[in-house]
């Protein structure tokens, strides 16, 4: 065994304490990473329910003449708005439970 | 924004153009009342069989129908930008009348149609060659009508994704 | 998170199936023109697209997503060859023809049951506890 690997061993110490104890620029960039998820998923489940309704129009206009490409745009927003609503219950889940903590 | 009034204006001229909606429907439909036309034409013949005058005095002769095929309207292929255009179905460009086949002459010189001769001119029409072309007729139509069925069905069966 | 790729075997499967929505008109106008002088049938092209499109190494998920769906539309070409026997120039065969429009319907619905399935799949994910 060698002696001078106990000097490392306290720089790793030190690195995994301080990765350990969130640092403001840590706790921000998870909250914000978290929170443009979030952005981007209702952006999402906006533009594919834009799609869908573009699809209503467009066969409702006489442009299609496939109905599945219309059935398709429907089930793609059904359940982009569903995984939303989802998450969206997950989260307030979570939320509440954390309120409820008594220290 | 502009173009979305566009496109609604160019769909609403469109679709007064056509009337329709389902082009596979329309083609199936079109090329239905074409055999049937020509169905009517070969029973007309047949029952002219022997008609030696009609209403201008002359011998009946065999009538037959051109097929032509339905112009793809160009404005609607820019609409669509279909990539080769997929057709429109048949139409009936004329009714002709048979004129290279002979008539049938009968010797019979107390017919009142009988010429200097004494020969009658009755139609050129071959009730065998008739009967023929009505059996091919009747299963084009046939192959028309399980077209617009598939057609129908296909879309019905689209409606049903995710259900 | 769900647009990334989970649609992407659905988008393909609809490309699939526009391709053979497009061939139902096209063989429906091929049955119409059955007797029509001189008119040369037309089929729909789209099969070798995809298979040089799925060309690769890649695993078949990241071949998938890697397609350029927009490119990906079916064409329509016209069939010159002239096997066949008469003597107006029209080479439309309704047999050929029927058997085909059978086919493809065929197809159609086994497109149409794939794309519920995926669906279904999304769907169980989604509401399972």
């Amino acid at each position: 065994m060698n002696i001078t690997s106990i000097g490392n061993l306290a720089d790793v110490g030190k690195s995994v304490v301080k990765s350990a104890i969130p640092t403001s620029e840590n706790r921000n960039a998870t909250f914000e990473n978290m929170f443009q998820s979030a952005v981007n998923m209702v952006k999402e489940t906006n533009a594919y329910t834009n799609e869908a309704e573009e699809a209503e129009t467009s066969y409702a206009l006489g442009l299609t003449t496939s109905t599945h490409d219309l059935q398709v745009a429907q089930q793609k927003a059904n359940m982009s708005l569903q995984y939303t609503v989802a998450v969206r219950n997950a989260v307030l889940d979570a939320y509440k439970e954390i309120m409820n903590l008594q220290f | 924004m502009l173009f979305n009034v566009f496109i609604v204006i160019a769909a609403a001229i469109e679709w007064r153009r056509n009337m329709s909606f389902m082009d596979g429907m329309n083609v199936s439909a079109s090329g239905m009342t074409a055999q049937r036309l020509r169905l009517d034409i070969i029973s007309q013949n047949i029952a002219n069989v022997n008609t030696t005058r009609d209403e201008n005095g002359n011998v009946y002769r065999r009538k037959t129908v051109v097929f032509s095929e339905k112009d793809v309207t160009p404005f609607g292929d820019i609409l669509m930008k279909t990539a080769g255009a997929v057709g429109n179905g048949v139409k009936v460009s004329q009714v002709s009348e048979d004129r290279e086949s002979a008539l049938r002459k009968v010797y019979d010189p107390s017919h009142p149609d009988a010429d200097e001769d004494g020969y009658v001119s009755y139609p050129n029409v071959n009730v065998v060659q008739e009967m023929t072309d009505m059996i091919d007729a009747t299963r084009s139509y046939e192959a028309n009508v399980t077209a617009f069925n598939a057609t129908k069905s296909m879309a019905l069966k689209g409606l049903e994704v995710g259900r | 998170m769900i647009g990334s790729n989970a649609f992407n075997y659905i988008n393909l499967i609809d490309k699939a199936a526009d391709a053979s929505w497009k061939r139902n008109e096209v063989i429906a106008n091929n049955i119409a023109n059955v007797d029509t002088p001189g008119y040369k049938r037309k089929d729909v092209q789209f099969q070798t697209y995809l298979q040089s499109a799925l060309l690769g190494d890649n695993s078949l998920d990241r071949r998938v997503a890697d397609i350029d769906l927009g490119s990906l539309d079916a064409t329509v070409y016209t069939d010159n060859s002239n096997l066949s026997y008469r003597l107006d120039g029209n080479n439309v065969d309704i047999d050929t023809e029927s058997s085909n429009l059978a086919e493809n319907q065929i197809r159609y619905y086994s497109l149409m049951d794939s794309m519920t399935q995926e669906f279904s799949r999304l769907k169980t994910v989604l509401t399972a506890r």
